[in-house]
Parts: structure tokens; C-alpha cells; sequence
């Protein structure tokens, strides 16, 4: 009988999905390029194909990304509409946080997942190719439609 | 295979330096016996030189829990506890393990590690010296020796005890990297590099051999020197301090080119989108171009005679 081999705590435990597994530096690449819409999903589910010890932990950071800049977009517009904030310079530099929010928790989930993919690489695993076709076709072809699917200032601020 | 082979099969290839092949003996063993406190203990060292501290401390909690007074692991538990900066928890190890057993060198090198991480050079002293007298011609604790005097500004102590260490072990690396630093301070910059590089050469990830690759490479060209020295501080930040930095980076350039456009210098706020988009591309380069650099200083190294 074959003995079960003693894995480490903090190696991946790749499945089924780990063919659509890529490097983490493509969606964190879309999250720049594309946008929220798709950087924070395909980040949380980078780590399930290549089965990220922390995916769990990625999951709930992409998810927090999400929330916060919904609230963060929401608190602004608010702050626009009713004019506690009243110059457009102001309003840049207030649009900052926004942007320092979502490329904070991007670049976390990056960290955690590149060290669990270089072991998975060190072992033998292979990555897609088409991580950067991707990035690419999300941030020039489809970020346009999906930020214009609703004329909702909300909508552009939080998935941009 | 049984478990005493095994586990003599991990300390030998340890001592051989090969570490992947310490880990494959010992994950074999845990296959077989997942109680075997030892290996666990073992495996959390060789995870700790791979810098792979979540699973290092993983090992070493469980290496604890399955045999709490045993000396490795709570060898491994104080190392690892050191390399996480938790200062309290590392001295409660040392302690129980010097009240173990108190004859051992390298357990007075680790409370003097401990008390220079917290910056008491008194007790350092003390440490390192009852670590030479229980082994006055180990290379480690005569390294150890040398640098405390390095750091101390005791240049002609520092290289007596590197000298020492270098003699009994010719490729120790602490003592190289100290005997580096202070050959540097003399304007020695070809000899500084080689030790450097003889370094390098054992494991290419070794930060403060970059920090003396880096202080060469100042010495000749600050510019070149500046760039080494920022890949090596990088390098040493760890993850989530380096996204810090990068985001700090990154919000005073938003602040800066909404400032100029406010200020009315556009031409100036399009010259800091030019230089961040320059950068930006340099970040995604920057880790190979600085990997190439170093393979080509690891390549072209060719130790002198005197050496």
C-alpha cells in the first residue's frame, strides 16, 4: 500500500482547477488594467485552482477589497452630493484612498499567493499561459462594456 | 525503513548542506511516524533556512506538543520565535533550554543573538563569552565573536576572532561576510568582493552578503551601489512592508501630480506620470535584471591566490 506522503502546512494542494492556475502577477496586473470586476475575482479564484493553503484567507481579503471600496465609494459620493467635500482637487485627492484601498488588499493577496505558487512551481506544477492575454483583453476590450453596464457613479468607482 | 534510519539519514545530509534532501528523508519519516517529535523539530530548521517561517513554526508547535521537554524542539521553538521578532517568547525558550542544558555553545549564541536583536551589547558580551569558554575554537561562536566586536567599532578584535573562525573553517560565512566588511573599511574592494562572493556562492539569497556585494559596488559606483543596496533592502523587508513602501510610493505620486495640476504645471505633472510609468516598468523588471546581475558577479568570480 502506498503511504500517504506528510505534507507541509504551507504547500498548495492543487486539484482538478490547477490548469487554469497563473502566475498571481496577471490578476493583480487586471486589478490595475481592468479593474476591481476582475482582478479581486479571479485573484480569489487563482487561489483555488493552484489550492492555496490561505485560499480561504484570499477569498475573504478579495471579498474585503470589494466591501470596503463599495463603502469607501458610497461614503465619497455622499461626501460629494452633499457637499462636505466641495473642490474638485479635494475630491481627487479624497478618490486616493479609494484607489490605496484596492491596490493594498490586490497586492496582499499577491504576496500570499506568490509564495504558495513558487512552491507549487518548485514541485513540479505548471501555469497557464494565458494569464497575461487575459489581463490584457479585461483591461482594454472588456472594462469599457462592464463599467458601462449601469450609469451608476457607484458602479464605476467601486468595479474600476 | 525505520525511523532511527531515517532521522540519521536527515542530520547527515544536514551536515552535507543538503537540505532538500534532509526534507525528503524527514517528510518520508512523517509519512510513516507523524509523532515523531524529532523530525518535526528538524524539518522546522530546515523550513527556517528556507525562510519558510509560517510552516518552520508550524513544525516547531508540533515538535512542542508532542514531546515538550525535548532539546530540539524547543531549539527550533526559540529559533523560530527569534526569527519572528517575538522577543518574549524566544527568551522563555532559551531559558528552559540553558536550564537543560547549560553546556552548550550554541544556545548562549542564541540568547546573544536575542540580546542583540534587543540591543543590549552588555549581555551580548556576556553570552558570546561563555559560548567561547564551553568551545574556545568554534567557528560559530569566534564569528559571533567577530561581529559583535564589528559592530561595536572594535575593528583589530573583529578581525582577530574572524581570523580565527576563518582558519578553523575557511568557508564559514559569517566570518567571511565580517572579514569582508572590515576589508572594505581598509579599501581592500577586490578582496571585500571575493568573500562576498564566496558567499554568494552557497546561497545566492544571503542578505547580508548582498549588503557587502551592495557596499562594494557603492564604493566603485555610487549609483550601481545605490541600486544593489535598494534590491537587498527589498529583499530584506519582506512582503507586506515592501507593498507599504510601494503604496507610500505610489500615493505621493497621485498627490504630486494632482498638486501640479492644481498648481497649474502640467507639464511637470505629465513628467512625474512619464517617471512613474518608467518605474513601474523598471518594478517588473527589476527582480530578473537584479537575479542576472547577480549570476554574472557569481559567474565571473575567480578566488586570487592570497585568498
Amino acid at each position: 500500500m502506498r503511504r500517504k506522503a506528510y505534507r507541509l502546512i504551507d504547500e498548495p494542494s492543487p486539484g482538478a482547477m490547477a490548469r487554469i492556475a497563473v502566475e498571481p502577477i496577471w490578476p493583480l496586473l487586471a486589478l490595475m488594467l481592468a479593474g476591481n470586476w476582475l482582478g479581486m475575482p479571479w485573484l480569489a479564484l487563482n487561489g483555488f485552482a493552484v489550492g492555496s493553503p490561505t485560499r480561504w484567507r484570499e477569498s475573504m481579503l478579495a471579498a474585503l477589497g470589494l466591501l470596503g471600496s463599495f463603502l469607501l465609494a458610497f461614503g465619497l459620493s455622499y461626501a460629494w452630493q452633499a457637499r462636505f467635500i466641495e473642490s474638485e482637487h479635494v475630491l481627487r485627492y479624497a478618490l486616493l484612498s479609494l484607489v490605496v484601498w484596492k491596490l493594498a488588499f490586490g497586492y496582499l493577496i499577491f504576496s500570499l499567493q506568490s509564495a504558495t505558487i513558487e512552491l507549487y512551481q518548485y514541485y513540479g506544477g505548471v501555469l497557464g499561459r494565458f494569464g497575461l492575454p487575459v489581463a490584457l483583453l479585461g483591461g482594454f476590450l472588456l472594462r469599457g462594456m462592464v463599467l458601462g453596464l449601469f450609469s451608476s457613479s457607484i458602479w464605476f468607482l467601486v468595479l474600476s | 525503513m525505520n525511523t532511527s534510519y531515517l532521522l540519521e539519514l536527515a542530520h547527515q545530509r544536514l551536515d552535507c548542506g543538503q537540505l532538500d534532501g534532509a526534507m525528503d528523508a524527514l517528510r518520508q519519516l512523517l509519512g510513516e511516524d507523524p509523532d515523531c517529535a524529532q523530525a518535526h523539530a528538524l524539518l522546522a530548521f530546515c523550513l527556517l533556512d528556507l525562510r519558510r517561517l509560517h510552516a518552520a513554526k508550524h513544525e516547531a508547535r508540533l515538535a512542542l506538543a508532542i514531546e515538550p521537554e525535548l532539546e530540539l524542539a524547543l531549539h527550533a521553538a526559540a529559533a523560530v520565535a527569534l526569527a519572528s521578532r517575538q522577543f518574549k517568547a524566544a527568551r522563555q525558550y532559551i531559558d528552559r533550554l540553558l536550564g537543560v542544558n547549560p553546556f552548550r555553545p550554541g544556545y548562549h549564541r542564541l540568547l546573544a543573538d536575542l540580546q542583540r536583536l534587543q540591543r543590549k551589547p552588555r549581555e551580548q558580551l556576556q553570552a558570546l563569552t561563555r559560548a567561547l569558554e564551553l568551545e574556545p575554537d568554534g567557528p560559530d561562536s569566534l564569528a559571533a565573536m567577530a561581529d559583535y566586536h564589528r559592530d561595536q567599532g572594535a575593528r583589530d578584535k573583529a578581525e582577530h576572532f574572524a581570523s580565527q573562525a576563518l582558519a578553523i573553517q575557511p568557508d564559514h560565512a559569517g566570518a567571511l561576510i565580517c572579514m569582508g566588511f572590515l576589508l572594505l573599511r581598509r579599501g581592500e574592494l577586490e578582496a571585500a568582493r571575493e568573500h562576498a562572493v564566496w558567499v554568494l556562492q552557497h546561497d545566492a539569497s544571503d542578505v547580508q552578503a548582498l549588503y557587502l556585494m551592495s557596499a562594494v559596488k557603492a564604493r566603485r559606483n555610487p549609483l550601481l551601489g545605490t541600486w544593489w543596496r535598494y534590491n537587498s533592502w527589498m529583499m530584506e523587508l519582506g512582503s507586506v512592508r515592501s507593498i507599504i513602501v510601494l503604496l507610500a510610493l505610489f500615493v505621493c505620486y497621485r498627490a504630486g501630480v494632482i498638486f501640479a495640476n492644481q498648481q497649474g504645471y502640467e507639464m511637470l505633472a505629465e513628467g512625474v506620470q512619464w517617471a512613474w510609468l518608467a518605474l513601474v516598468l523598471y518594478t517588473f523588471a527589476a527582480p530578473q535584471m537584479f537575479k542576472r546581475s547577480l549570476e554574472k558577479e557569481l559567474a565571473g568570480v575567480k578566488l586570487s591566490r592570497d585568498f
